[in-house]
């Protein structure tokens, strides 16, 4: 009996172990975009203190500029986020096919949202908004817009290569309905990716 | 036959097979031969066997009384509870994908039936259409307060519920939250220094 309680107990606390612990990809990702954290920070308050040392200047472009193409892009992205939660949601029903064509949704919307952010870019050196200090007419909006908005354009196109690979695997069956940290730890990236330009587009677009 | 004092490493193959071909099959044995070599088997047994064998037929009668039975049911449970443990438990994404994350939404304590990520996306287009208006209907900085509160309201919904953190394990709320806490206060320091000289 006293062996039994012994057994009982160690049982436990292993269980309790186990519920406490915690997935070292994931950890791992978290600590990845901790970093990420710091770098769009870094830009996002280099532009703020633009905005709040030239609000002559970001008006100024903001009247220029319009919102229609960004908005648009914008919903592209929300929507590939929640494209990339509903593929999750489909390997937890273990459909690795529905992961798939939602990852595959997520990808596409991914490449038309860089494909936009040129055309967008194109439109706006026409508007004399450029890198060099200059030839930009708006006294260095330029490279407080172009920097954190083509780093996270990279990071797009990062993930769009992440997705396909995540895809490729699924379809190899990689994943299954007790597996799918992998799955996951991607879609850390792409929310990440999303929640940075839910905040570029307010500060930038919209203040 | 082979022989008997013959060791069996020493036995042949084909005295081996004479050997099995020998021994009678299970259903070959004609009825009581088996009682009767027990018999056998006991008669030239010793005290301490002998003793060995009562005890067992004893516990074989109290276990039909009602106090083995309590005991062996309690302890049936006991290993039963342990058995359910030992079944894997839910991971913390199998909780979400079961509670949380499931084909529909509940709100202020009632269910729709639409699932949680699209009702999220939903919040979130709405959300996006509503900055999107007061940017262009309100022209004074009064709007900035209202837009970023919104922008933080629609990054809270992706990281709590497309990013998990709502249910995850606490030690990433906190991994996201130093650094931002760290970066927010070197931000609103720099934001004092003053923008022009004396």
């Amino acid at each position: 009996m006293t062996e039994l309680s012994l057994e009982h107990a160690q049982h436990t606390a292993d269980l309790q172990r186990e519920a406490l612990s915690i997935d070292n990809q994931k950890f791992a990702m978290w600590l990845y975009l901790a970093s990420e954290v710091v770098i769009f920070t870094v830009f996002i308050i280099v532009y703020v203190i633009f905005r709040i040392n030239q609000p002559e200047e970001v008006k100024g472009v903001h009247e220029d500029v319009g919102l229609l193409l960004v908005t648009f892009n914008t919903f592209l992205l929300l929507t590939s986020s929640w494209a990339m939660v509903m593929g999750l949601r489909q390997i937890q029903k273990s459909n690795p096919r529905g992961l798939i064509q939602w990852l595959g949704v997520t990808a596409v919307l991914g490449v038309i949202f860089v494909g936009l952010q040129y055309v967008e870019y194109n439109e706006l050196s026409h508007l004399s908004i450029t890198l060099s200090r200059t030839t930009d007419g708006f006294g260095g909006f330029g490279t407080r817009f172009y920097t954190p908005t083509a780093f996270h354009g990279a990071h797009v196109i990062i993930g769009v290569i992440w997705c396909l690979e995540v895809m490729r695997r699924a379809s190899k069956g990689r994943y299954s309905a007790r597996n799918y940290v992998g799955v996951e730890v991607f879609g850390l990236y792409w929310h990440f990716v999303d929640v940075v330009w839910i905040l570029l587009f307010t500060l930038i677009y919209l203040v | 036959m082979a022989d008997e004092n013959k060791t069996p490493q020493e036995l042949t193959d084909a005295e081996i097979e004479a050997v099995a071909h020998s021994v009678p099959k299970a259903d070959e044995y004609p009825k009581g031969q088996g009682e009767e070599l027990a018999k056998e088997l006991t008669s030239d047994s010793t005290g301490l066997e002998e003793a060995a064998v009562a005890g067992l037929q004893k516990t074989e009668e109290l276990s039909e009384k009602a106090i083995p039975k309590a005991w062996d049911a309690g302890i049936s449970g006991i290993q039963d509870a342990i058995e359910s443990f030992g079944t894997k438990p839910q991971t913390p994404h199998e909780a979400l994908a079961s509670e949380h994350h499931g084909d529909t939404t509940v709100l202020f304590g009632k269910e729709y039936p639409v699932p949680l990520y699209t009702a999220v996306f939903g919040a979130l287009a709405a959300l996006t259409l509503l900055e999107v208006l007061i940017a262009e209907i309100i022209t004074s900085d009064v709007k900035i307060p209202f837009l970023i509160g919104i922008a933080v309201a629609k990054a809270l919904l992706v990281v709590l519920f497309y990013m998990h953190l709502r249910d995850d394990n606490r030690i990433f709320a906190l991994v996201l939250a130093v650094p931002l806490g760290i970066a927010t206060l070197s931000a609103l320091f720099l934001l004092a220094v003053p923008t022009t000289g004396y």
